[in-house]
């Protein structure tokens, strides 16, 4: 064989090698283990124990090919590690595929280990490439290792699409307060707001005998029985779907939870912060006792906020806009129009004020941390940003106090336009 | 190895330029009719197709004319009327001793075709007879008369199988030369539309044609493409296709420097926009230069058609151009690297398909490319009547077995056939796009979207140092002629487009005036009115 020969043979391999092994750091998909979901609990053994939830690969018509029906859609690992990359690290000797966290749904945080505070584990996922930043943050009021493992999507065949959805329901619901990652950190490490988390439990009930009302919220509300809001994450009465519950919020100072709050207060939260999109609110009658009036409301704008510093110790000044659709007028009282629509805006309008100005006295006396952000709209008082540190908002708020103003409009009937009494043989039904 | 390579190209090289005939051997044409049939009979030796007829005249029938043709070659019935009958007919009247008057006589009177010529060199007058015509030679004279008798038979004129269009011509061109002038004459009644002819190919003696619009095609263009054609040096020219890679700037580029067209309408339209057309005897393909990237995206049918659905049909064919070069390149960079930006739900379907298959993703579209490549080539290749085994085979092989066997995933195969169908819109660069793939593909499996993006880059800058007879390439992209984009990728209606592009350097750029459309002449109206 002559030189030349030889040569262009070796060429050929050479150039050949890169196009067959491809590079160094190619894995295909089926080589990989995605976690969808990582829960952060205080070890027993060691610093944390880390639940991850691996989905199985599932082709694309039958359902689910992990699954047969009662077989989950994921697979459930437990590793009690120092740090979170060591824990990985520790999975991959018992998972057979390599562990990505490239597609994580959520990341879940047991109250206990929030409540010690999550810097060190927010500055590592923030560091890690791997987390995405959009990702909701999950406080779990009991353990995260339960939270997740009751997470048993009856819904939806892929636990990944029940992720995505549940924690996007604050915008029909508003009983979740909308987080994301990115913006947890961000709000974290800032000097003009403190962050918050959806609280998570699973629920407490297992059949409806069970039930009860006993940790409802209703009371603090004032009201006599329970409303849609009036619960922490896992007191819901109901079953059925996932055991997991999300209602909601973790209330922190700093990286440090300091308190919870219910849906009703998630409500008020997310119109401070503008973030509200619709939901349905159940109203009192105020013309015809023990009756509810049901209306969808939405943003008409977007709120106003407005903060002075009068002595020394901020003022707030809030406007709410909000309108509303009539869902159901339960005493046939004509809201449709004339003064009794005026009547149900001004009743509408005082209990939206009193929600709020019980939220803030909880958020400025009880917990002292401004998780609606009102400190990035008082920077502007501060020439300096020095004078804004020295200013230190986030210890001077809670001396705020606050100005409420709450405009509502019923802007739609439904599709009907005059409500008008039934009518039975003993007559008008508001003659009785 | 090269070394070899370039060793063997120059013998074969010194071996041409021995058996190349020397066409100035033959002499001039002898005076003595005997001269002539000796030479004759040691030229066509062999040849039992050549037919010499031996005709007296004269005083006592002492001067003898031959007529020479090829047999098949020659309209039997034009030769016997214009040529044999009135020859037969007068010449015995004729009784002159003198082969010139005889001569004269039979030039001007006797032989009735348009079609005739005089020639001189013995070379020339076979040149005639080999490419159809007949040679009269007459005793005593050292001239010839060549009358053109060639016989136009051939294919009719169809609509061309390789172009089809929905509205539009159905004629196509023909493999012969005087039928597809004829058919371009039709189109442009126009004497500045230029017909030259030239002969090329030692061997082959094939007539070609350069058309061009006098007046509208640049002269240096015209220039450029006489120069170049005179440059081919060769014994055999069978087909446009081997002009195209005779003439074309750029002889080592995947993509076509030179354009093809069947459709008489498509190639009006070309010289009509001011570019060459070359036509070669024997072929229905015509080539036509300065051939630009943007003419591949482009269809007869949309200058036919509203500028909406023209504009809409451009940009779906260069998104089916870049997917037929792309998408199996992207697909193996999102599966081996990429797989954070792959929504979570198609992943894991992903993850599911890609179980069961034994290859890697660039091995698995590897295989699915070269079966559906070999299955395109035995579609050209086969004997018609077998077609349909071979689609049942190919469905079936491609389609069901290979994912059933666990060789390839379901998606790959989805992924081959979108490439394929997408690769068939854009019928100019289906060869460019077959070989491009690889590369894209092989990039992406070794560097992933990062290798794509350089393998792109690389193509671009390629595109990019290309010209079609000193036009650039890629024009009117790069270098950005703001003036030609109105027949690009969005194309602005007919009766706007009322300027030539300007890329190609026309001498008159105006195609019409400006406010010939309907509403426009309506306000001109009654503003005139007012």
């Amino acid at each position: 064989m002559n030189k030349g020969k030889l040569l262009a043979i070796f060429i050929m391999l050479g150039a050949m090698c890169p196009v067959m092994t491809s590079c160094f750091d190619a894995r295909e998909v089926d080589d990989m283990g995605f976690v969808i979901a990582l829960g952060l609990d205080k070890g027993k053994t060691n610093a944390l124990r880390m639940t991850l939830q691996i989905a199985k690969p599932m082709a694309g018509d039958n359902g689910g090919g992990g699954g047969k029906d009662d077989e989950l859609p994921y697979a459930q690992f437990s590793v009690e590690a120092p740090a979170i990359y060591t824990g990985l690290n520790m999975i991959n000797t018992f998972a057979s595929k390599q562990i990505s966290l490239t597609h994580i749904k959520v990341v879940v945080f047991s109250s206990e280990l929030a409540r010690e505070g999550l810097g060190p584990y927010l500055r590592a996922m923030i560091r890690g490439r791997e987390f995405r930043l959009n990702m909701p943050i999950v406080v779990a009021r009991s353990t995260a290792e339960e939270y997740l493992k009751s997470v048993d999507p009856k819904l939806v065949l892929n636990a990944a699409k029940f992720y995505e959805l549940v924690y996007q329901s604050y915008r029909y619901t508003g009983l979740i307060p909308k987080v994301e990652f990115h913006d947890f950190y961000l709000a974290a490490e800032s000097n003009c707001r403190n962050p918050v988390a959806i609280l998570g439990n699973s629920g407490r009930f297992l059949t409806a005998e069970d039930f009860d009302i006993d940790n409802s919220t209703f009371r603090e509300h004032g009201r006599s029985a329970p409303f849609e809001g009036d619960f922490l994450a896992g007191d819901i009465p109901g079953v059925g779907g996932a055991r997991a519950e999300n209602i909601g919020l973790a209330v922190f100072d700093g990286d440090r939870m300091v308190g919870e709050l219910d849906g009703t207060d998630t409500i008020i939260h997310l119109l401070c912060t503008g973030d509200f999109v619709h939901s349905y609110w159940t109203v009192p009658d105020p013309l015809s006792e023990g009756y509810y009036v049901l209306i969808d409301v939405k943003q008409s704008r977007k709120p106003r906020h407005h903060v002075e510093i009068v002595d020394g110790d901020p003022v707030i000044h809030i406007t709410l806009n909000l309108e509303g659709d009539l869902l159901s007028v339960q005493s046939a009282v004509n809201y449709e129009v004339g003064e009794n629509s005026l009547t149900l805006e001004s009743s509408v309008e005082s209990l939206v004020k009193e929600q709020v100005s019980r939220f803030l006295d909880k958020t400025i006396s009880e917990f002292k941390s401004d998780i609606c952000g009102f400190g990035q709209h008082a920077r502007k008082l501060f020439t300096t940003w020095a004078e804004w540190e020295a200013y230190q908002w986030k210890s001077k708020y809670k001396d705020a106090t606050y100005t409420i103003n709450v405009n509502f409009k019923i802007r739609r009937p439904g599709l009907i336009l005059k409500s008008e009494p039934s009518i039975s043989s003993e007559g008008r039904s508001d003659d009785r | 190895m090269f070394g070899r390579i370039r060793e063997r190209y120059r013998e074969a090289k010194h071996k041409f330029a021995n058996v190349r005939v020397d066409a100035s051997s033959y002499g001039p044409i002898p005076g003595k009719i005997k001269a002539v049939q000796a030479r004759l009979d040691e030229i066509f030796s062999q040849c039992n197709d050549l037919v010499i007829k031996e005709i007296s005249c004269g005083k006592d029938g002492r001067i003898k004319i031959l007529v020479v043709h090829i047999e098949g070659i020659v309209d039997r019935r034009l030769l016997n009327q214009d040529v044999i009958h009135p020859i037969l007919d007068y010449l015995p009247s004729v009784q002159s001793e003198d082969s010139s008057s005889i001569y004269q006589q039979l030039s001007k009177c006797i032989v009735i075709s348009s079609d005739i010529k005089e020639v001189h060199e013995m070379w020339q007058a076979v040149n005639f007879i080999v490419s159809g015509d007949a040679v009269i030679f007459i005793d005593g004279e050292d001239r010839a008369l060549v009358v053109g008798v060639k016989s136009p038979e051939g294919r009719q004129v169809e609509e061309p199988d390789t172009e089809t269009s929905i509205r539009g011509s159905r004629e196509g061109f023909v493999e012969n030369l005087p039928t597809n002038m004829v058919l371009i004459r039709k189109r442009i009644k126009n004497p500045d539309l230029k017909m030259e002819i030239m002969q090329l190919g030692e061997r082959t003696k094939t007539d070609i044609c350069i058309c061009y619009i006098k007046g509208l095609a640049n002269e240096e263009i015209v220039r450029e493409v006489k120069e170049r054609l005179g440059k081919i040096n060769t014994d055999a020219i069978l087909d446009t296709g081997i002009i195209e890679q005779y003439i074309a700037d750029n002889r080592l580029t995947l993509f076509p420097l030179v354009g093809n067209s069947e459709k008489c309408d498509k190639l009006a339209g070309k010289l009509l926009e001011g570019r060459v057309a070359i036509i070669c005897d024997g072929t229905p393909y015509v080539l036509t230069v300065p051939y630009l990237f943007i003419e591949s995206i482009q269809a007869t049918d949309d200058y036919f058609d509203h500028a909406f659905f023209a504009s809409f049909m451009r940009l779906l064919r260069l998104l089916a151009l870049l997917t037929s070069n792309l998408l199996p390149a992207l697909y193996v960079a999102l599966v081996v690297f990429h797989h954070t930006v792959i929504p979570f739900k198609l992943m894991i379907t992903l993850a599911a398909s890609q179980q069961g298959i034994p290859f890697p993703p660039f091995i698995e579209a590897l295989l699915m490319i070269i079966a559906f490549e070999l299955l395109r080539e035995a579609g050209v290749r086969m004997p018609r009547p077998i077609g349909q085994a071979l689609s049942i085979v190919g469905a079936i092989v491609l389609g069901e077995a290979s994912v059933a066997a666990g060789i390839a995933s379901n998606l790959m195969v989805i992924i081959v056939a979108i490439t394929a169908v997408c690769s068939f819109v854009v019928p100019p660069l289906i060869r460019a796009t077959m070989l491009i793939r690889f590369v894209f593909l092989a990039a992406a499996n070794f560097l992933g979207f990062l290798g794509i993006m350089v393998a792109v880059v690389a193509v671009f800058t390629h595109l990019c140092t290309l010209r079609s007879f000193g036009i650039p390439y890629l024009a009117p992209f790069s270098p950005l002629t703001a003036h030609d984009l109105k027949d690009s990728l969005i194309m602005v209606p007919i009766w706007a487009m009322i300027t030539r592009p300007k890329i190609l350097r026309q001498q008159e750029n105006v195609r019409g005036v400006k406010g010939s459309k309907r509403q426009e002449v309506d306000k001109g109206r009654d503003s005139q009115k007012g």
